[in-house]
């Protein structure tokens, strides 16, 4: 008898986490699979890129970033934590967020309103150099070979260069900001690697960064070069 | 009748746990909400609609949310109660089950009565009882899994195993001090056949190990599992949410507070039995400072040690099974915390206290059945020890700006000093 409870027991706990995990990845919203036309945006600033997740639905995706900055600056609304008189009010926080949101922080920011659930930011190659040792000296991150696996907060992030960065078999957001164009930076080169490593892109946006001042006509040129790389190819 | 009241642990018990409740009750709603305690209403809510971690004490399991939140749902909004409710039927209850813990270890009544009592005029207890925080949950969803645990151990019912992997299960999901006697409880449970007398037939080691697996690992896990499907629920998989426990350990293990905590607070667990120890939380609400200052009961805690080892020399001597599962789970909650590189505040101490004042209350209690001490002398040292929660009870309670005599105390925890 207390073998068969235990073995019912047991199995349940097997039932369980597979029925919890299947209705966690069930519960991703990113846009359907759409072979022939996928679904492109272009905007002009970083934090444009919010509003084109918003207007998407997006839920618990896991976004490819390419750009030179994470875009991922802690903000916490003040008005959550500051004592106020009884009864305490409290609202939805996704709108507290929101009204923080600029160009630094609008991936985190994309975090906590629940549409990004885990990113990958793809640095250039300079770019990803120089921070290295940033990486390697706080306990978020851990630095394996020519990646970073990491967290902010609650989120797991990857970073890499396109050269390392792994094929990631589940549908993805992608962006790429012209700040990921530095000089070294070959377009028609970094559409072919994107494509190969991201086989499910589900919507891709395409940010000129205006609101970046580190970003100049150059980099915004090879943006367009890729762009029409991509629609090209 | 003093005779009659004393003989029956129901009534002394049931009696002190509401006057737990009581200390923990008055005054509540004078006591204004903290930063903390308004990112943790805010956090309940968010939690349970989005999922969404709130900014306070993120990286602990969110048991917490899901208490305030059915609390703010049976008071009809985050008012003093809807906030608070939860810490305090937790933090009172628990009182209760510590004593019949003790005495159904025991099986002394006044060994029972007292850590009950210990427990129920504890200031840091209480002041802990009376904010929206995981401590006094996490501490009674322990004294119950060890209640559940010892009973199903000594009674051989595989129900009891299941109850209190579960209790342990919901304690860890409230904060990871539960981990510590979920381990010893289920080491206990293993081991129970080869160390007790009548349980030889049970000395089957793979149908223990099943029953082991899935009492204490497989019902808990279900337990800690399920406060995180808000979480979930956002789209990460089973195998994020295992990536991100360890990520939360190494969060922990590398965690630093505010500079107010680390520089001017006592952050060494190993402080803790030595000398008094304060925990301090301050608030600035509608144009006025309000200051806690929460020790311990000193004269409770600084017998803890001596306890300690009264009850391992009895333990050689008797080898009571008892004994060494108290004191394997007292040793086991505190000596982690000792340890640890990181900082260490007393606020955390509220599940080993559990265990420390259950060695006191058990070698008082020896000690007067032995003529060691009189009851004269115990009455005299609760006197002290009432006198002491007393004074301390309006410093625990967010008022020590308030009165002119705790001015000095009030001194040596400024943040502005």
């Amino acid at each position: 008898m207390r073998v068969a409870v235990n073995i019912i027991i047991l199995l349940f706990f097997g039932v369980c986490v597979f029925l919890l995990n299947d209705a966690s990845v069930s519960a991703r919203r990113l846009p359907d699979a759409k072979p022939s036309s996928l679904s492109i945006v272009h905007v002009n600033s970083q934090k444009d890129i919010y509003q084109v997740y918003k207007s998407a639905g997006l839920s618990g995706a896991k976004v490819v970033h390419l750009n030179r900055f994470l875009n991922l600056v802690d903000y916490f609304p003040k008005e959550e934590s500051v004592s106020a008189p009884f009864p305490v009010r409290v609202g939805d926080s996704r709108s507290l967020y929101e009204k923080g949101l600029d160009a630094h922080n609008w991936l985190f920011v994309a975090n906590r309103t629940g549409m990004v659930r885990s990113v990958v930011v793809v640095l250039p190659q300079e770019v990803f150099e120089q921070r290295l040792p940033e990486f390697e000296s706080y306990f978020a991150y851990t630095v394996s070979g020519r990646t970073v696996k990491g967290y902010s907060y609650d989120m797991p992030m990857f970073v890499a260069a396109l050269d390392s960065l792994p094929v990631i078999n589940e549908p993805v957001v992608v962006n790429i900001d012209a700040g990921f164009f530095s000089e070294g930076v070959d377009p028609a080169g970094a559409v072919k690697q994107l494509k190969m490593k991201c086989p499910d892109i589900r919507l891709i946006v395409f940010s000129s960064s205006f609101d970046e001042p580190e970003v100049g006509d150059a980099m915004r040129e090879r943006l367009s070069l890729f762009s029409r790389v991509w629609a090209e190819q | 009748m003093i005779k009659n009241i004393y003989g029956n642990r129901h009534i002394v018990l049931w009696g002190i746990f509401l006057l737990a409740l009581l200390v923990r009750c008055y005054g509540l709603s004078e006591q204004p909400p903290t930063d903390d305690e308004v990112g943790a209403a805010s956090a309940a809510t968010n939690y349970m609609s989005h999922g969404l971690f709130g900014q306070v004490m993120w990286y602990h399991p969110p048991l917490r949310n899901i208490v305030v939140f059915i609390s703010g749902k049976i008071f009809g909004g985050y008012s003093a109660w809807g906030l608070r409710s939860g810490s305090i039927i937790f933090g009172s209850l628990a009182v209760l089950l510590l004593g019949y813990l003790v005495y159904g270890l025991f099986g002394k009544r006044l060994a029972a009565y007292l850590a009950a009592f210990f427990l129920c005029i504890d200031p840091l207890h209480i002041s802990l009882s009376r904010e929206a925080f995981q401590e006094t949950t996490t501490s009674f969803f322990i004294v119950a899994g060890v209640l559940a645990a010892y009973h199903g151990i000594r009674k051989d019912n595989v129900f009891l195993a299941y109850l209190s992997g579960a209790l342990f299960g919901i304690a860890s999901a409230s904060k990871w001090n539960g981990l510590f006697p979920w381990a010893v409880s289920a080491a206990a449970y293993y081991a129970a056949p080869w160390l007790l007398n009548g349980m030889e037939g049970r000395r089957k080691p793979f149908f223990r190990s099943l029953t082991v697996l899935s009492a204490y690992a497989a019902v808990p896990l279900i337990c800690y599992i399920a406060v995180y499907v808000p979480w979930l629920l956002r789209g990460y998989s089973m195998e994020e949410f295992v990536k991100f426990q360890l990520w939360l350990v190494k969060h922990q293990y590398f965690y630093k507070g505010t500079p107010y905590t680390e520089d001017i607070l006592s952050h060494s667990a190993y402080q803790w039995f030595l000398w008094p120890v304060a925990w301090v939380d301050f608030v600035f609400h509608q144009g006025k400072a309000y200051l806690n200052i929460a020790f311990g009961n000193y004269p409770v805690w600084v017998l803890t040690l001596p306890a300690l080892y009264f009850a391992i020399r009895e333990w050689f001597k008797s080898r009571s099974f008892e004994l060494g599962y108290v004191i394997l789970m007292f040793s086991a909650s505190y000596l982690p915390l000792v340890f640890t590189t990181r900082a260490i505040w007393v606020f955390i101490a509220t599940p080993v206290i559990l265990f420390a004042f259950t060695l006191s209350a058990y070698a008082i209690s020896a000690l007067l059945d032995n003529k060691k001490i009189s009851l004269k002398f115990l009455a005299i040292y609760l006197f002290l020890a009432v006198v002491f929660s007393a004074v301390m009870y309006p410093m625990a309670t967010f008022g020590a700006l308030e009165y002119s005599w705790m001015k000095p105390i009030a001194e040596i925890y400024s943040p502005h000093k």
